[in-house]
């Protein structure tokens, strides 16, 4: 049977799921899975880069959800609280994203002229994989604000709730990863 | 924002995302989410259980004479140690799934039952080691150690007597790990199936024609080099004979003959009994140890 993919902002039952959650009924797990799981993939996959490397970030996510949402208070939704849970969980598997890439970079490399021509620059698998070696480049705190408040379009004010942090931390944060990325790009050129 | 950086910002917005994946993270994520519940209910109930069984068990002893002591200790001698009862409820939590790959023969394991490694919590930023191997290191690590491969098996005259030590999970679809043992009956009834060919050159009484099938693929598991055969082999093996006595092993071979074919979610998914002791103990130290490789970053 196919895992359901809900819509965005999908919050149908969130909380009576997230109550049976609590008290240990694990199938709520299952229903809160089906709820967010695509957009907990969508962000894994925009901040690592990596299908592999995604998917298991998805899956610990919602394997230390039971246990973590004693500490869900409800605000900003449980959407955005589980993405905040994948971006603290994700330093390993930033890790193990950017070796892959390496690996894979280095096995497919062949001559090619540098610029880049004009076709590759508009070849979004390049673009992809261009963003995602800048960011590699970045700290942990740098790529994750930069990834939700550009790439996931979200605000400062909600990116703060979520990850805890004053809003000015946030936005200095982010000021700080375009100017390195902006950097990493001009030398890439 | 540069012009360059707007279009790889635009092109990550854009690109698609694969959901193939989901069901199967599905499944390995509510057995491992299973498992740490009752890992967890587990630390809470142990310090009760033992003294709660040894009176139950002390007090049906007194209760029935001398006779009774003598049956109870011939009993305690002969079962497996007692599982907590907690292993009967993980049945009714676990989803009801196919919890084998595609094609493979079906047994729904579906009493999980594992530690786990410890989870942050948002929105503390979780602290981790910076040198750790990646998972798929510690996988093929694990899988080239010399405690993975099994032995061929031999003449196991010990199952067919009433007074077998540690009856082999033989029959597990379905089965509590808290039901009681099994019978001199029960013990055995498998010798009609026959005894394996044993390999030392003696001739067996009766020989099972599904050995052959597993040398097979033990061969090719051990020797073949072709790990995608050595999963065809094991499956051969397990439709011709899924409650055979060998069936254990074969799994367990199978579940890392997965791993080293590349197909990972469904090597992870098929060692999963074995790590929770739906095997009766069987590999769940190995499995276990391999479950955590895959898990950890």
């Amino acid at each position: 049977m196919p895992v359901a993919i809900a819509t965005a902002g999908a919050t149908r039952d969130d909380g009576a799921a997230i109550a049976r959650l609590r008290t240990g009924d694990l199938a709520a797990l299952g229903e809160l899975y089906d709820q967010h799981h695509a957009a907990v993939r969508t962000f894994a996959v925009r901040f690592l880069g990596d299908a592999t490397a995604a998917e298991d970030l998805v899956h610990d996510v919602f394997v230390a959800l039971p246990e973590a949402v004693g500490s869900y208070r409800g605000d900003g939704g449980l959407r955005s609280f589980l993405i905040a849970m994948a971006a603290n969980l994700s330093k390993n598997h930033v890790r193990a994203a950017a070796r892959r890439r390496a690996l894979a970079s280095r096995a497919a490399e062949e001559p090619r002229p540098s610029p880049p021509r004009p076709d590759e620059l508009h070849d979004r698998g390049e673009l992809s994989n261009r963003l995602q070696r800048a960011l590699d480049a970045l700290s942990h705190d740098h790529r994750v604000a930069f990834v939700l408040c550009e790439i996931e379009e979200r605000t400062s004010p909600a990116v703060a709730t979520m990850l805890a942090v004053p809003e000015a931390t946030v936005r200095t944060r982010l000021f700080h990863a375009k100017k390195r990325l902006r950097e990493l790009l001009e030398n890439d050129r | 924002m540069s012009d360059l950086l707007d279009d790889l910002v635009r092109a990550a917005r854009e690109a698609p995302v694969n959901h193939d994946e989901a069901e199967a993270t599905r499944r390995r994520m509510l057995a491992a989410a299973t498992r740490e519940t009752h890992t967890r209910s587990r630390r809470r109930l142990s310090p009760w259980v033992l003294p709660l069984v040894a009176a139950f068990v002390a007090t049906g002893a007194l209760a029935a004479g001398p006779s009774g002591v003598r049956l109870v200790t011939q009993w305690l001698a002969a079962a497996p140690a007692p599982s907590p009862a907690l292993s009967s409820r993980s049945l009714a939590l676990a989803p009801s799934s196919g919890a084998l790959a595609q094609g493979a023969p079906s047994s729904s394991f579906e009493d999980v039952d594992r530690p786990a490694a410890a989870t942050p919590l948002p929105p503390a930023p979780a602290s981790a080691p910076n040198t750790a191997p990646t998972s798929d290191e510690k996988i093929a690590a694990a899988t080239s150690e010399p405690a993975a491969i099994a032995q061929l098996p031999t003449a196991r005259a010990s199952v067919d007597t009433p007074t077998a030590t540690s009856p082999k999970p033989a029959s597990f679809a379905g089965r509590s790990s808290a039901s009681p043992p099994p019978s001199a009956a029960t013990i055995a009834a498998p010798a009609a199936v026959g005894s394996p060919p044993a390999v030392d050159g003696t001739a067996p009484a009766v020989v099972d024609p599904t050995d052959e099938l597993y040398r097979t693929a033990h061969e090719r598991h051990f020797r073949g080099g072709d790990a995608s055969a050595a999963v065809t082999a094991w499956d051969r093996y397990l439709a011709a004979a899924p409650r055979g006595r060998f069936a254990p092993e074969a799994r367990y071979n199978r579940a890392l003959a997965l791993l080293r074919a590349g197909r990972r979610a469904e090597g992870l998914v098929a060692l999963e009994p074995f790590a929770n002791g739906a095997m009766g103990g069987y590999r769940q130290a190995e499995a276990t140890r391999l479950l955590d490789a895959a898990r950890a970053p």
